[in-house]
């Protein structure tokens, strides 16, 4: 198989699923607005007026930039197709760069890896829905074709991969940082001295920080820091490092298999699956084959690359684990799960030498889960933007928009169509586009809503029920009182007649109470 | 092998479009689940807010998604509790504990429409079994001894587990409510100790006076006549 056919297969599915889903993840919105701000003059800003760094991705907020520079008259929908068809490229690019690799490090399953890539479903949806994911997925293959297989000038191509990492979201250092102690690690049969990898690594890093120092500055000049205020936000709400804690994180995730409580059940997992929806055997099976990638190191009769790459593995499921226990947040999952789709690959290329039939039973099986996932998740993403996020949280959007009054304030979690389409002052939890929650968390020393409610006091509330019902039990007088319910949006009876899995997700953002502030 | 990865994915595909259109039903009820949980904190929520008719909505819609959601039935048996439909209310709670057994809240639900059905020996066991499953029950504590030390022709053993039950009641809430000294000052009289239930309704008096709770003044100082003319409230 040519790698253009990989490339163009990779393409085609990805738009394919964009046409059949005309999926919008929320935060592509959230992003977006700043992208618009700035083509529009007001600055790279979420809130004309308040220079705050509210996206995490360079590339992901200047290239809908430039995409609706391009598209004519301006419009949204063709700037957010034309991201789509970088995106969607980037994605296919990342496909074809694992199908080189596997064939250079001489897998009989190159093709494998290849499908088992292209059919990843979080990975396809991530690459259309408005996120950076297609272009991390491609600089991260680009950077394990680098260390393992680039010839000629690999600092260089590293180096590259690096910085293109580090633009595409600021904790590609993580990726980075792993990877390089990883190949430490187990790079004694590479025949590359340590003296040689650590020149290669400086040489890499010095290019990384050539490419990446210009925008570090400038987000430092322009924000008054190079922190992304949504870093910002997210590590006020999850709390302080520790590193015994990450220590035993590392081990629960070597001994997922026993217990199952960490990344590892997320991994091949659809998005948004901890919500529910989706059949029980499911994280199990996901919870089992990463464990096994994430584990291959201890085997000595692995090449080097595949033990560094199992290592490394581990090594970010501690990462996701620590931060996010059993469910990360969707886009984080990709990365990991392109290295472990290359060590799973990689494993089955060898099993064939010693049972062929059990290597294509499993083969099967892995493509059949694949791409029976990659279907279903289709068939969510397009229910779930009609119906919840252009059917409901657009439509909340809009009707605040409509009824509010200017310089009113609206808390709530959902930043991307809430923000957008409204217009308002936004207080989100945790604070992504609002340094007042942050603020406001920090000087009550708490991360409870109530008692960032009580002293934002926003004028709007939108909370789910399970939210609303988690502050009428706590603190009752800030419903009862302080707030009067305005209206509800609600449309789980459509949902909930559609036969699709994971309605765990559509569930969750289906209903809608609005309340607004009554006390002074 | 690569030649036959082709063949193998056209077969997948084809047995995964094969079972999306074969396993409708069976998808559907797990579909359900998702939704019942949504619907179950919009009951609560309406009923926290003084809304038994909304929130008997939602929790019908939660329970028609998740027929064996026990806590969905308690609640839908509290919104009927507050409509004042106490017959339908209690099948909700008897089916939730048929569900789950091992629930304190809707024996304590029963036993409180057993009271207003003036069945105190229905509500006493009801409020026992709601101690097994919950020791520390606090309303089930308060409302059981307050039955015990008030109810007529009642034992002394039955004042001192009164007793017994009150002092553990107030343990659970520092702040002393009123309502608990109120039973405690019973509990004693029930038991004999009538020193002690003076003791402790003039408390609960100067308490009540401090908060400018006057119905509650005027009932503990009746109550506090009785006992220091050595009659508890059982008539005894």
């Amino acid at each position: 198989m040519p790698t253009r056919t990989v490339f163009i297969s990779a393409l085609l599915i990805a738009l394919g699923y964009a046409l059949f889903t005309d999926r919008v993840w929320e935060d592509y919105l959230i992003t977006y607005k700043s992208s618009k701000n700035l083509v529009q003059g007001h600055g790279l800003v979420f809130h004309p007026g308040e220079k705050v760094h509210t996206f995490t991705s360079p590339l992901g907020v200047l290239l809908p930039a430039a995409c609706l520079v391009i598209a004519p008259g301006g419009a949204d929908d063709v700037a957010l197709w034309v991201f789509r068809l970088l995106s969607a490229s980037a994605f296919a690019g990342a496909v074809a760069l694992m199908f080189r690799l596997g064939t250079a490090a001489g897998y009989g399953s190159a093709s494998l890896l290849a499908l088992a890539c292209m059919t990843d479903a979080k990975s396809v949806d991530f690459s259309i829905n408005g996120m950076e994911t297609g272009f991390l997925l491609f600089f991260l293959a680009y950077m394990l074709w680098s260390l393992l297989k680039s010839e000629q000038k690999s600092w260089l191509h590293l180096g590259i991969a690096w910085g293109g990492l580090m633009w595409t979201r600021p904790d590609g250092v993580i990726y980075i940082a792993v990877l390089v102690l990883s190949t430490f690690l187990f790079s004694k049969h590479s025949g590359r001295s340590p003296v040689a990898w650590f020149r290669l690594f400086l040489q890499a890093g010095a290019v990384c920080t050539v490419i990446y120092l210009p925008w570090f500055i400038t987000a430092w000049v322009y924000y008054g820091t190079p922190v992304p205020h949504t870093i910002t936000a997210k590590a006020n709400a999850v709390g302080s490092l520790d590193f015994w804690g990450v220590v035993l994180t590392w081990l629960r995730v070597q001994t997922s298999i026993l217990m199952p409580t960490t990344a590892s059940e997320a991994l091949f997992m659809p998005s948004a699956n901890f919500l529910g929806g989706w059949p029980s055997w499911l994280p199990r099976v996901s919870a089992s084959l990463s464990w096994i990638a994430a584990v291959a190191w201890v085997w000595r009769g692995f090449g080097w690359q595949m033990r560094a790459l199992s290592f490394c593995l581990g090594l970010l499921l501690t990462y996701l684990t620590y931060f996010a226990g059993q469910a990360p947040a969707s886009w984080y999952l990709p990365g990991p799960t392109l290295i472990a789709l290359f060590i799973l690959s990689g494993m089955l290329g060898q099993l064939r030498y010693v049972s062929p039939r059990l290597t294509m039973t499993l083969t099967a099986m892995l493509l059949g889960l694949g791409t029976w996932m990659l279907i279903e998740v289709a068939a969510l993403s397009k229910v779930e933007q009609k119906l919840v996020d252009e059917g409901n949280r657009k439509v909340i959007g809009e009707w605040l928009r409509d009824n509010a009054t200017p310089g009113d304030t609206m808390f709530m979690e959902c930043l991307g169509y809430l923000g957008y389409y409204s217009g308002l002052k936004t207080y989100d939890f945790p604070g992504m586009s609002s340094p007042e929650v942050v603020a406001a968390s920090r000087k009550r020393k708490t991360i409870v809503w109530d008692a960032l409610i009580q002293e934002l006091r926003p004028t709007w509330l939108v909370l789910r029920p399970i939210e609303a019902d988690r502050i009428i039990r706590s603190t009752p007088q800030i419903l009862t009182r302080d707030y009067e319910e305005i209206r509800v949006f609600d449309v789980s009876d459509q949902v909930q007649k559609l036969n699709v899995y994971g309605q765990g997700l559509l569930a969750f953002d289906s209903t809608f109470i609005i309340f607004r502030r009554v006390a002074p | 092998m690569n030649r036959l990865l082709v063949p193998f994915s056209a077969v997948a595909i084809l047995c995964v479009i094969w079972w999306r259109t074969t396993s409708g039903t069976w998808r559907l009820d797990r579909v359900a689940q998702s939704f019942a949980f949504s619907h179950f904190h919009m009951g609560h929520y309406r009923l926290a807010t003084g809304s038994p008719e909304g929130a008997e909505a939602s929790l019908r819609l939660a329970i028609q998604a998740a027929p064996k959601s026990y806590a969905a039935l308690s609640q839908l048996g509290l919104s009927l509790m507050r409509q004042g439909r106490f017959d339908e209310a209690t099948q909700c709670f008897r089916d939730s504990l048929v569900l789950e057994p091992a629930q304190a809240e809707p024996h304590v639900e029963l036993a409180n429409i057993d009271l207003q059905k003036n069945d105190s020996a229905s509500a006493i066991q009801h409020y026992r079994a709601a101690l097994q499953v919950e020791p520390n029950e606090i309303s089930a504590l308060n409302n059981l001894a307050w039955l015990l030390a008030t109810t007529p022709r009642s034992s002394k053993e039955e004042g001192n587990e009164s007793v017994k039950l009150a002092k553990n009641a107030l343990q659970q809430a520092p702040d002393e409510p009123l309502v608990l000294l109120q039973t405690l000052a019973a509990a004693y009289a029930a038991s004999g100790d009538f020193s002690n239930a003076i003791a402790t309704a003039e408390k609960a008096l100067a308490k009540a006076t401090n908060e400018a709770n006057q119905q509650l003044v005027n009932t503990l100082a009746l109550h506090l006549e009785r006992y220091r003319s050595g009659q508890d409230l059982r008539g005894n």
